[in-house]
């Protein structure tokens, strides 16, 4: 009996461990449902031309796609990692950026991912993966500014790059290191201008996440083309705290359309589909980030704000291959790292004709929105 | 700069404070119950997500809210087995055992997630309960759309609390948990199993967590979220302290912490240029400050989180 006791225990212990394994740490082993490969397969790691049906089970012609990376793929990078702050079942920021590496893995490129970081353990989780078989590395978030700072130092063999604003002086980048700079905030800017053309009551609003450099110029672009519209229209923005809270989400943008508001932008992943939520029980026109959204809303859904991370992946590994991988990399609607999804029905035609100028004015450099990533108030 | 005059921005955070503090009261009543026959209950949030899982997949697969809310409540139970076993019959350190737990259910819940669904652009949903309209009631002016207009599970929340009370103090049963809570010595010579009351009073917290985490997905969002619960389970447990383990004070604490958040979400809107962590932290420090004026005093049960040795010194 007592050794029974024991024995259970122990299995119970074990048990534990096991789930602080697959809870914290990658779980992309753990995570093999129907669409999520864990992706870590060892593709032979010679040249492009013969990579290597990439590594998730399902796709495997994955030849044709390889021609516009062939040549990168000789020596410079071959494995390519991932890492997350938030789940990839959020259904737009994080699932966006693990469906462009799912491109990126048809592509031949060996593919790993791990997702759920905790703020706090970026640093140890670069580290971790820095010290595996891969070269590029990217964090996807703000969250991961500081880290790779540090972590591009101690490994000066492997490429670095963040989605996010840099957190110093470009001078003090190191070389094997880069921030991608999406300028979100001129989709936001579009954003902002359709809405103040299709509100009907004057009130529009935007709930984001957290301060981070990327959504202050959000909310900023947002109100700047709203105002560049109706300079009297009144934009609200909320500021949640959370990127996964949807319950909260919804709350916030309760709180809007109580006054008034009648349309609104998320730029706050989970926490957003409560946003969503929120939109449909209401009625009312909202825009999705990170991903096309369309499906969370089918009848509301305006547009996204899409930020298209096989395109990020692809753009740093050729900047690898021509020599000009580092710095600050900003890039907007002319790079194709943001885009704007399909407009909805519920846009008027003369809405719709309006946003697609803007797009291409803003493309062009004829229209610049401001960029301010510092102050939102 | 509001488009809202002050008696409906009030109107307004009322009306959302039941929302957002029904989900505590469940959870925080439960734990008043556990904590009240000695176990202190750290695993509270791993059992709300747990609820909360548990409810999307049994209504989505059945169609029945109600089946999902059964179960959502029978799991959260069940799952307090973990902790029941080792931290009360196996005497190990019930805060680790606790916390251990709470991770345990986040990693599980995403992983049986993933599993089932798999990842997608949209998640499965259901529909979420609507609120009620009682004739007369509901029409009423202020209270009408405050109080008499929300779901059902709300009211459920609060009755429940209510009869968690009664439960407590008017009953033999309830002196019977009160006493395996402060004496358990005396318990055991009077003629009670210990154990058997604490692991029962494990059973309800986890059944009452469960349906808290559940009413997030049913009553709110309607679909589950990796870590859906964000924290709340830790709100549930400092609110059972700040009500001194009383369920009507636990009342009184859980609105209190729905109103707080329903406002600072509702103040944001207004456009102060106040930096937004004052928001955002202004519930917390309601609780904190509440805990401090109120809490000092609270007599905690006094077994609590003590290891019971049937026998021995």
């Amino acid at each position: 009996m007592k050794t029974f006791r024991k024995v259970t225990s122990l299995l119970l212990a074990a048990l534990m461990l096991a789930s602080l394994a697959a809870c914290g740490g990658s779980s992309s082993s753990g995570s093999s449902g129907a669409s999520a490969p864990a992706a870590s397969s060892s593709a032979p790691a010679a040249s492009g031309s013969s990579a290597a049906p990439a590594a998730s089970s399902s796709s495997s012609a994955s030849t044709e796609s390889t021609e516009s990376t062939e040549p990168e793929s000789d020596l410079v990078v071959d494995g390519v990692a991932l890492l997350l702050c938030g789940a990839i079942s959020d259904m737009g920021y994080n699932y966006g950026a693990y469906l462009g590496l799912e491109k990126i893995a048809e592509m031949g490129y060996r593919t790993n991912y791990t997702e759920n970081i905790a703020d706090t353990d970026c640093e140890n989780m670069l580290r971790a993966f820095s010290e595996q078989d891969y070269e590029l590395i990217l964090g996807h978030g703000y969250q991961w500014a500081e880290p790779i700072l540090t972590i591009a130092k101690e490994h000066p063999e492997k490429y670095y790059f963040a989605y996010a604003a840099a957190p110093c002086d470009e001078s003090e980048i190191p070389e094997n290191a880069c921030y991608l700079q999406a300028l979100e905030y001129e989709a936001a800017y579009v954003c902002g201008a359709v809405a103040a053309k299709e509100t009907k009551t004057g009130v529009v609003g935007i709930v984001t996440g957290a301060p981070a450099a990327m959504q202050v110029g959000n909310i900023n672009g947002f109100r700047e083309g709203a105002l560049s519209v109706n300079p009297d229209i009144n934009v609200m923005y909320v500021m949640t705290g959370t990127f996964t809270d949807p319950a909260k989400g919804k709350e916030a943008a309760l709180a809007m359309i109580e006054q008034d508001c009648d349309v609104l932008l998320h730029t706050c992943d989970a926490t957003g589909t409560g946003v969503i939520d929120a939109c449909n029980e209401k009625g009312v026109m909202v825009m999705g980030y990170g991903g096309d959204q369309r499906e969370l809303a089918p009848d509301l859904m305006a547009t996204s704000i899409v930020v298209d991370t096989a395109v990020g992946f692809a753009r740093q590994i050729d900047r690898i291959a021509d020599g000009t991988f580092g710095g600050i990399d900003k890039a907007g609607f002319n790079t194709g790292v943001v885009y704007m999804a399909p407009w909805g029905d519920n846009v008027s035609e003369e809405t719709v004709a309006f946003a697609e100028q803007l797009v291409e004015d803003i493309s062009s450099g004829k229209v610049v929105p401001t960029e301010n990533l510092v102050s939102y108030e | 700069m509001g488009n809202m005059s002050l008696p409906a921005f009030i109107l307004a955070v009322c009306t959302s404070m039941f929302r957002l503090s029904a989900p505590l009261l469940f959870a925080s009543t439960g734990e008043i119950m556990s904590e009240k026959a000695g176990v202190s209950n750290i695993g509270l949030e791993g059992q709300m997500i747990i609820g909360a899982f548990t409810s999307l997949l049994v209504s989505y697969e059945t169609g029945s809210v109600t089946l999902g809310l059964l179960a959502a409540g029978v799991f959260g139970a069940l799952s307090t087995l973990v902790i029941t076993y080792l931290g009360v019959m196996r005497k190990q350190n019930q805060s680790v055992v606790g916390l251990m737990f709470n991770i345990l259910a986040t990693g599980l819940t995403t992983y049986l997630y993933r599993m089932i669904y798999g990842v997608s652009g949209v998640a499965p949903t259901i529909d979420t309960i609507k609120n009620i309209h009682i004739p007369g009631l509901s029409d009423l002016p202020v209270l009408g759309p405050t109080v008499f207009s929300q779901n059902l599970l709300v009211y459920l929340a609060i009755a429940l609390s209510v009869a968690a009370w009664y439960i407590l103090n008017k009953t033999k049963l309830g002196l019977c948990i009160r006493a395996v809570g402060e004496n358990p010595r005396a318990a055991q010579a009077a003629g009670l199993d210990v154990i058997r009351y604490r692991a029962a009073c494990m059973l309800f917290t986890g059944f009452m967590a469960g349906i808290g985490g559940a009413f997030l997905v049913v009553a709110i969002n309607g679909r589950f979220i990796d870590d859906i619960t964000a924290g709340r389970g830790y709100i549930a447990l400092a609110i059972t302290i700040l009500a001194g383990w009383n369920p009507l004070t636990e009342i009184a604490g859980s609105m209190l912490f729905g109103a707080a958040d329903a406002l600072q979400l509702r103040a944001q809107t207004l456009g102060f240029s106040i930096p937004y962590q004052a928001f955002v932290m202004l519930p917390y420090v309601v609780v904190l400050v509440s805990l401090l004026l109120f809490g000092r005093n609270a007599p905690a049960p006094r077994a609590l989180g003590m290891r019971y040795e049937k026998e021995g010194r």
